[in-house]
């Protein structure tokens, strides 16, 4: 695939995959909050179970993004403390 | 399929790989809800399954299924937003 005209073919996987993993995340996410938040199931999402499943994906982001940011800030530590590069 | 049989195909026949590709994709999606929705609504609606399916266990899981694919959306919707205001932050 290095030739001018697969430019297009190229972008189309690549925007295809984007897509792609962007509804793998939802697929997952989706079943996480419906553990947390879903009771029996009735004739409409009520209210409750409504906010439960927003905060959910809310909450597991800002954790996601929480771990991140701890975990980068670690592996600088260790990076500047050569002599104590222990995971601890 | 490697880059030489890519580079020799003509303009219809990427359009044709094009839509294969688009087509695979959202019978992968189908099965991936299929195999969600079967399990999470088997567990809500089947606690002990008796010797033959009734009509309450079916409107349970006609019901889970339609509030499943409801909280996918609202998921997805919320999951988007949240993408937005992170990306305008920075």
């Amino acid at each position: 695939m290095n030739r001018g005209g697969d430019a297009a073919l190229q972008q189309f996987i690549a925007a295809e995959t984007e897509k792609q993993k962007f509804q793998n995340i939802i697929h997952e996410l989706n079943e996480k909050c419906w553990d947390t938040c879903m009771d029996k199931p009735s004739n409409k999402l009520d209210s409750r179970t409504e906010s439960c499943l927003k905060n959910c994906v809310s909450r597991f982001l800002d954790a996601n993004i929480l771990i991140t940011e701890r975990l980068e800030k670690k592996a600088t530590e260790m990076l500047n403390n050569h002599d104590s590069m222990s995971l601890e | 399929m490697d880059a030489e049989t890519l580079g020799k195909m003509s303009s219809s026949q990427k359009d044709e790989l094009m839509r294969t590709v688009q087509a695979q994709v959202a019978l992968a999606n189908m099965q991936e809800l299929l195999s969600k929705v079967t399990d999470k609504c088997f567990k809500k609606c089947i606690s002990s399954p008796g010797t033959s399916l009734g009509s309450s266990d079916q409107k349970c899981i006609a019901m889970c299924m339609d509030r499943y694919m409801d909280s996918f959306n609202l998921v997805s919707k919320a999951y988007s937003e949240r993408l937005r205001q992170e990306s305008g932050r920075l």
